[in-house]
């Protein structure tokens, strides 16, 4: 029983609702708040970025080609990739390397497993769903990625002596750092796990609320959201293993030493 | 070859970023010969680069030149776990791993998968001063005198050729450190150990050295020769 008479919303409808945000910012400014500078900056960044993103969807969705998905997820992971990266304070040798494998390999084969294995898309490209799914998939991978990377750079500089002691006693540097190795993966994992737990009692998970808003039966959407949440917790899970474990290589030389330029 | 010098360093050099980001020579073309059987005590003023010795003799770290040999085979030769298993550095500030002292004792030889040989426990507890009462005690609640002994035994468990212990009494009361040193002394001896004594105490090193060599400006200067065939 699907509803598809979804309402309408035009530029008159979207002009409202920008004027309701507008009127904030300037009761805002009105009260010296404060806020209203950033408001309005963030404001104008919705607006052109989700336009962009439309049009390109738009012309993605009427050229139904596959190299042009392909490109585009592509661009999606390159700048996932970028942004955590960026969000890695701590040094960590070869980081694109690594971080660029893992969120490659960790989101292409689950993205691939979901929509050939799971959900049977025809054609395989559909953009209709490879491009959202790949976007969540792709999304929280990277959040779990800059955790996983941060982490493991700064326990490991934290836990120096602990693994030179150990590399002193004949121990593998991926054995002496297994305890950094472990709390990066915990911690790249704990807002994936918490989202899981508090999911349908918090909040409605974006993507449920979409398709039911949509006219999607509401059990369909939760075995969608269930189905989604499980993959994407195999994507972060692979994708900070990989990084964990190609990355705390990073740290050390063949000869099982910390690299000097960690010093 | 003779005196059969277990490991023989030759040109070891050494040079360090300082914090002002500049480089210092530590080590110029150092030689150094380190026999089984016998102490060779090194000393020096702080910041000579006694640890550094160490650090590159437990491969650690590697030099800028020179080699290393042990047994007539350059380092290169073994692989850097097997140098470090039989060539067992102590550090000066002992670290002591999460849970118990057995746990610590026992750590190296569980993540090879291999249980601690029984016979040997009670004799290395001896010689470092460890008490048996100690061992399901919690590692981290000791006082640093007693890790730094605990330290010592953890590495003499792993039963190595040569033993490089960095400033080992530091934290001992001297008591302490007389009876540590002069049972080490003998356990070498019998066991045929090399072992290379680091520290800033010229009566201690005096005391106990066979060799005693002195680090000063980035070389080695030979203070005396317990006995005399090291010269030729
Ligand atoms: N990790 C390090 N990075 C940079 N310089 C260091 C480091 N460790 C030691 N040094 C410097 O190397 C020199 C020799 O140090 P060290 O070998 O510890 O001397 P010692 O043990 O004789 O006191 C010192 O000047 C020290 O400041
Ligand atoms: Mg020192």
């Amino acid at each position: 029983m699907q509803r598809t008479d979804l309402v309408d919303l035009g530029l008159v409808d979207l002009g409202l609702v920008y004027g309701l945000l507008l009127l904030v910012i300037g009761l805002a400014r009105w009260n010296r708040f404060g806020q209203e500078k950033d408001l309005l900056i963030a404001s104008v960044r919705m607006l052109v970025q989700l336009l962009a993103v439309g049009y390109v969807l738009k012309i993605i969705f009427s050229l139904d080609r596959p190299w042009a998905v392909l490109l585009i997820l592509l661009v999606m992971l390159l700048v996932a990739i970028q942004m955590t990266v960026a969000r890695v304070r701590q040094r960590m040798p070869g980081i694109y390397r690594v971080v660029g494998g893992a969120l490659f390999l960790g989101c292409g084969c689950t993205t691939f497993l979901f929509c050939q294995l799971v959900i049977g898309l025809t054609p395989w490209y559909d953009p209709r769903y490879l491009i959202p799914l790949a976007g969540m998939i792709i999304g929280n991978s990277m959040t779990g990625s800059s955790l996983a990377a941060e982490r493991l750079a700064a326990e490991i500089s934290d836990r120096r002596e602990e693994i030179e002691t150990a590399l002193s006693l004949g121990l593998s540097s991926v054995k002496a750092a297994q305890p950094a190795v472990h709390a990066a993966f915990r911690a790249a994992l704990i807002p994936t796990v918490n989202a899981m737990a508090a999911m349908g009692i918090v909040f409605l998970p974006g993507m449920m609320t979409g398709q039911i808003l949509s006219g999607t039966e509401p059990l369909l959407a939760v075995r969608y959201q269930i189905s989604i949440m499980c993959i994407i917790t195999v994507s972060v899970a692979l994708t900070s293993a990989l990084i964990v474990w190609q990355g705390v290589r990073s740290f050390f030389t063949p000869a099982h030493q910390f690299r000097e330029e960690v010093d | 070859m003779a005196g059969a010098a277990a490991i023989a360093a030759r040109g070891i050099s050494r040079a360090r970023i300082q914090a002002d980001g500049s480089s210092r020579v530590i080590l110029d073309r150092v030689d150094l010969d380190i026999r089984r059987g016998v102490v060779t005590a090194l000393i020096g003023p702080s910041g000579a680069g006694k640890s550094t010795i160490l650090r590159l003799l437990n491969r650690l770290e590697d030099a800028d030149a020179g080699e290393f040999q042990l047994d007539g085979k350059s380092f290169e030769d073994y692989s850097p776990l097997e140098i470090r298993r039989r060539i067992g550095l102590v550090i000066q500030k002992p670290f002591m791993f999460p849970g118990t002292v057995r746990d610590n004792l026992e750590y190296a030889y569980r993540s090879r998968g291999e249980d601690l040989p029984d016979g040997k426990l009670p004799a290395v507890l001896d010689v470092c001063s460890v008490d048996p009462s100690w061992l399901d005690q919690p590692a981290r609640k000791l006082s640093v005198g007693q890790q730094q002994r605990v330290s010592l035994a953890r590495t003499l468990l792993n039963a190595p050729e040569i033993l490089l212990l960095d400033e080992p009494t530091s934290s001992l009361d001297p008591q302490t450190a007389e009876a540590v040193l002069s049972r080490l002394a003998d356990w070498i001896k019998t066991e045929n150990i090399g072992l290379v004594l680091v520290t800033h105490d010229h009566r201690l090193a005096s005391r106990y050295a066979d060799y005693l060599l002195e680090l000063r400006d980035g070389r080695i200067v030979e203070k005396r020769n317990g006995d005399d065939d090291a010269a030729d």
